[in-house]
């Protein structure tokens, strides 16, 4: 059975083998909470949305389009359910994506020169440790909508289409995201440097 | 501040910001890649940006995500396995805190006769305003789940007018369970009633989820409208309160076949079937074998029912098919298992 496709998979699970489903939980349930993980920011969270994420799987087996690939599914339903979880919770809502994301003197400038800028200077480095948790916190304090792109595409590799597929939304939109999501965590890492400094 | 340069590509357009980012996230092919690789070594200020873009990266490799618990697997089948258990409910506990509740009980806080006139007060407004609530959310229960089902007749309609006269169709499934999506029988195929009036849906028919949803069930919640054109089915069978005629046949039937009879002809659509629930098919009891209604509003009072014809309304019996004709039952039959057909091309047989 560990040869078959997760579409297969899916069929043998709505045949009635239970050990289809057990596979597909064991194949993708690290990932998926690898991913809820950084987009909620919390592992307890995670591992809540991942359960939820299969029951929702398990309760919408029989309704699965079969034109459609298993893992872009399964990861659309638990960014979903994931944006509930947040929600409930009381995250703070969304920016806008024309929103300013610097100070009054980065206006209307290109993000890789401010990038370059700061390459240019060493005054503004931390200590591993306090780097690692500066990045975490920076990523953290993104917007939902930026931030799910820039974990699906960075760190978990998944090609545009499938990006698209999973947030609903066109392969261009997904490349402009992407580009502001860099350039946001760009310059909100600077200035958390500097309020450190 | 060094100024932005396109990158030179006699080939194509000239690469922008985003295909820097690409080549670092090595999303460019072998000659693009090549291409833009030697742009940023022949640019010093592309270069200098290109080294800050790998910088920014190398940061974000800093992150790591947690690692998920050994048994995540064993914890999420145990949770869905939990979930599809009856739910037990614990004994009510009190409203108040232990210490707020002894408060209360230390001493009287009203005189007797002060709790006689607080006790007539209710008495006398539960008797008069309540049941005239009661009622009047009860009729407009009704007349909101009226409305859902002859917009769903229409669709219906409009869907037929496009195809030839044709009903909504998804397909035959020969011998296929028509159970709600949890349910299975091992070995036989499914085969849902739903994915052919979800076809209306995928059509553009309807485009409100709440149209499949009965006010008077407490328990349905409708589909997200995005997710409505990405799926071939109800997400979950909460997602509509209806039952529907028997769809899982070798041809498409046309509404024209369904308008049979003296009168308004087959019922097509209904409150949900009494005998299946969300959960499966329920048993019949001795002295409902001569009709039950469905369960939707008031406890079993009626269901509204919409004719092949459009005409509908409420009514207080089941017995509303051709020949008077129980519209949820195949035939006479008592006990489903999910793979019944109707008995008769006359015989309405309604199932979520």
């Amino acid at each position: 059975m560990n040869a078959l496709s997760d579409e297969q998979l899916l069929a043998e699970h709505l045949n009635g083998q239970p050990e289809a489903f057990e596979l597909l939980v064991r194949r993708h349930g690290p990932e998926l909470f690898r991913f809820l993980a950084r987009f909620t920011g919390s592992g307890t969270l995670a591992e809540d949305v991942v359960q939820e994420a299969f029951l929702q799987v398990h309760l919408s087996a029989g309704s699965f389009d079969r034109g459609r690939r298993f893992k872009p599914w399964l990861f659309t339903i638990a960014a979903n359910k994931a944006r509930d979880a947040m929600r409930s919770r009381g995250r703070r809502p969304e920016v806008p994506l024309d929103a300013h994301m610097g100070s009054e003197e980065d206006a209307g400038r290109r993000f890789l020169d401010l990038l370059a800028e700061e390459a240019a200077d060493p005054s503004g480095r931390l200590e591993e440790a306090e780097e690692r948790a500066c990045v975490r916190s920076v990523v953290q304090a993104m917007p939902d909508n930026l931030r799910e792109v820039l974990v699906l595409s960075y760190f978990h590799r998944f090609p545009y289409r499938d990006i698209a597929e999973i947030l609903g939304v066109p392969v261009g939109t997904v490349k402009s995201r992407l580009h502001a999501a860099v350039a946001h965590f760009g310059q909100a890492y600077r200035a958390a440097i500097r309020k450190k400094a | 501040m060094t100024q932005q340069q396109p990158l030179p590509d006699p080939a194509g357009p000239p690469a922008t910001e985003e295909q820097l980012l690409d080549l670092h996230l090595g999303r460019l092919e072998g000659r693009r890649a090549a291409e833009v690789e030697e742009a940023v070594a022949g640019s010093p200020g592309l270069a200098l940006r290109s080294r800050a873009l790998r910088e920014l990266l190398d940061l974000l490799d800093r992150d790591r995500a947690p690692d998920p618990p050994d048994d995540l697997a064993e914890r999420v089948l145990e949770h869905i396995e939990a979930r599809g258990a009856p739910i037990r409910f614990p004994g009510a506990a009190s409203a108040l805190p232990a210490g707020r509740a002894r408060d209360l009980c230390a001493g009287p806080l009203l005189s007797l006769r002060e709790l006689i006139t607080i006790a007539a007060c209710i008495t006398l407004f539960v008797g008069v305003f309540v049941p005239g609530y009661y009622k009047a959310q009860s009729v407009a229960r009704r007349n909101v789940c009226r409305d859902n089902l002859r917009q769903i007749w229409s669709a219906m309609g409009l869907y037929a007018a496009d195809h030839n006269g044709h009903m909504a169709y998804a397909g035959y499934v020969p011998g296929g369970s028509w159970l709600p999506s949890p349910v299975r029988i091992p070995n036989v195929p499914r085969a849902s009633n739903t994915r052919h009036v979800f076809r209306l849906v995928r059509g553009g028919y309807i485009v409100q989820p709440q149209v499949f949803i009965c006010p008077a069930e407490t328990d349905a919640r409708p589909m997200r409208a995005q997710n409505l054109r990405s799926f071939s089915d109800f997400a979950e069978p909460v997602n509509n309160s209806y039952s529907y005629s028997f769809m899982n046949l070798p041809r498409p039937p046309r509404l024209a076949d369904m308008q049979v009879g003296p009168q308004n002809g087959m019922v097509i659509v209904a409150d949900r079937s009494p005998l299946i629930s969300v959960a499966g098919p329920r048993p019949i009891r001795p002295f409902d074998e001569q009709g039950i209604n469905s369960y939707a509003h008031d406890n079993g009072a009626g269901q509204n029912a919409v004719f092949a014809s459009g005409r509908g309304g409420w009514f207080a019996h089941p017995t509303i098919g051709v020949d008077r004709d129980d519209i949820y039952r195949a035939g006479r039959l008592l006990r489903y298992q999910g793979t019944e057909t109707p008995t008769a091309p006359t015989d309405t047989f309604l199932i979520p």
